[in-house]
C-alpha cells in the first residue's frame, strides 16, 4: 500500500491493511512477491528467490482455481498483480536497446 | 482478462460494499493496464473503447480537507474517476505516435481531420469535465506539510497521475520528433503551426520538470513505471533543448533533464524494464548530439 498503492494500482478499498490476513492466499502471495520489490537493495538481491517462490506459488494457485472453476474476485487480482510483475520484470527488445 | 474481469457469477465474498469498490477498482485496473502498461499493438488498425464500466470511488482519495468547501460551482466528483478518461485520450496520442513510425497517416497535423487536431479536441473537452477543485492553480502537494502529504498520499498520488498524464498526451502530440517526421518535403508548413507546437512541447514538458521537483522538494518517491515511461518522454524534449541556441533555455533544460534522470535510476531499481529505458534515453542523447553535429 506504501508504494504500489495509485502508482499505479487501485485494486484494493484502504481496509486492506486491516483484512490482508484473511484474504485468499494466493492474493496474499502475490502482493508480498511485489512488496519484496521495494525492500532496500542487499536485502532484495537476497530475497529474490523467495520473491519468485511467492509468485509461482500464487500463479499455481490461480491456475488451480481457474481449472476447477472456482474463480474469486481475489483471483483476478492476483492475475493483475502478477502480470504487472511480469510486464515491469520483463526485459525490452534487444535490438531496440542495443539500437540495431 | 477484461471479458474474466466483468466477474459474472464471481463469488463476491460476505463483505458486500468493500468487494463492490474492488470489482470496481478491478474492472478499471485492468482496462488501465491494456491503455498504459500492456505493450500496445496496433498491427489490426483497432483504437481502443472508452471505459464503460462501474468508475471506482475516491474511497481513501479524497481531496485533503483543509482545501475542500471552498467555494465552489461544481461537485467534487472525486479526482480518480477522471483517470479513465485521460487513459482513453492517452491510447489515442500512443495510436498517433505509432502511425507516424508507420507512416499510416496521410493528413497533415494542422488540418481540422487530422489525429492531432482530433486529440486535442479530446484534451479540451477533458478540461471541461475536470473539476477546477483538482486543478494545479487550487490544489498542490506544496501547499501541505511533507507530513500532510503523507497522510493523503492516496489523493496525491491519483493528482499526480493525472497531471502528469495530461501533459504527458500533449508533450507526445506536439514533440519535435512526430512533428518532424510527418513534415512532407513538397509540403509547406505553417509557421504558426510549426511555432505552436514548439510553444506547447516546451510549456507541458516543463510542466512535468516542475511536478518532478514538487515531488522532490516534499520528499515523495514516484514508483509508478508508468509515471516513468511519462518523464523518459519529457526527458527526450528536455534533450532536444539542450542544444539550444538560447542559453536560458539550455540551461533549464539541462536542469530538467537532471532530475528528470534522477527518477528513472531510482524507478529502474524497482522495475528491470524502466533500466532500459534509461538505456535507450542515452542512445536517443546519441542520436541528437550527431544530428546537431551535421
Amino acid at each position: 500500500m506504501k508504494y504500489c498503492h495509485g502508482q499505479p494500482l487501485l485494486l484494493f478499498h484502504p481496509c486492506i491493511e486491516r483484512d490482508f490476513e484473511i484474504r485468499d492466499p494466493e492474493l496474499i502471495a502475490a502482493i508480498i512477491a511485489l512488496s519484496m520489490r521495494f525492500l532496500d537493495d542487499a536485502l532484495a538481491s537476497e530475497m529474490k528467490l523467495e520473491a519468485n517462490d511467492f509468485a509461482t506459488y500464487s500463479r499455481n494457485t490461480v491456475s488451480k482455481r481457474v481449472n476447477d472453476g472456482k474463480i474469486r474476485l481475489s483471483t483476478i487480482q492476483s492475475l493483475v498483480l502478477l502480470s504487472f510483475l511480469d510486464f515491469t520484470g520483463k526485459l525490452l527488445d534487444n535490438e531496440l536497446v542495443s539500437g540495431h | 482478462m477484461a471479458a474474466i474481469a466483468d466477474l459474472a457469477g464471481v463469488d463476491l465474498g460476505v463483505h458486500g460494499e468493500t468487494f463492490h469498490e474492488e470489482r470496481r477498482r478491478c474492472n478499471w485496473c485492468i482496462w488501465s493496464f491494456e491503455q498504459t502498461i500492456q505493450p500496445l499493438d496496433y498491427t489490426k488498425n483497432m483504437t481502443r473503447a472508452d471505459y464503460i464500466g462501474p468508475l471506482p470511488s475516491s474511497v481513501g482519495m479524497e481531496i485533503p480537507g483543509s482545501m475542500a468547501g471552498r467555494g465552489s460551482q461544481h461537485a467534487d466528483n472525486g479526482i480518480v474517476r477522471f483517470l479513465p478518461h485521460l487513459e482513453s485520450i492517452w491510447s489515442l496520442a500512443a495510436k498517433y505516435i505509432q502511425d507516424t513510425h508507420e507512416q499510416t497517416y496521410d493528413i497533415p497535423l494542422w488540418k481540422k481531420d487530422s489525429d492531432y487536431t482530433r486529440i486535442t479536441a479530446r484534451m479540451l473537452e477533458f478540461e471541461t469535465v475536470f473539476p477546477p477543485e483538482h486543478r494545479s492553480d487550487r490544489t498542490r502537494p506544496d501547499q501541505y506539510s511533507k507530513e500532510e502529504v503523507r497522510n493523503d498520499w492516496g489523493y496525491w498520488t491519483a493528482w499526480l497521475s493525472t497531471q502528469i498524464i495530461y501533459h504527458t498526451i500533449i508533450t507526445l502530440l506536439n514533440h519535435p520528433l512526430p512533428v518532424s517526421a510527418r513534415f512532407r518535403s513538397n509540403e509547406r508548413f505553417p509557421r504558426t503551426f510549426s511555432q505552436a507546437t514548439t510553444d506547447l512541447v516546451m510549456l507541458h514538458s516543463n510542466w512535468t520538470g516542475r511536478l518532478l521537483e514538487m515531488m522532490k522538494e516534499m520528499s515523495c518517491e514516484i514508483t509508478d513505471p508508468f509515471l516513468g515511461y511519462c518523464v523518459s518522454v519529457a526527458a527526450t524534449v528536455y534533450l532536444h533543448f539542450c542544444q539550444s541556441e538560447n542559453p536560458s533555455v539550455r540551461e533549464m533544460s539541462e536542469a530538467s533533464l537532471a532530475n528528470a534522470k534522477r527518477v528513472l535510476r531510482s524507478l529502474s531499481a524497482r522495475w528491470p524494464v524502466m533500466s532500459q529505458v534509461v538505456s535507450l534515453q542515452d542512445i536517443y542523447k546519441n542520436c541528437i548530439i550527431m544530428q546537431a553535429n551535421v
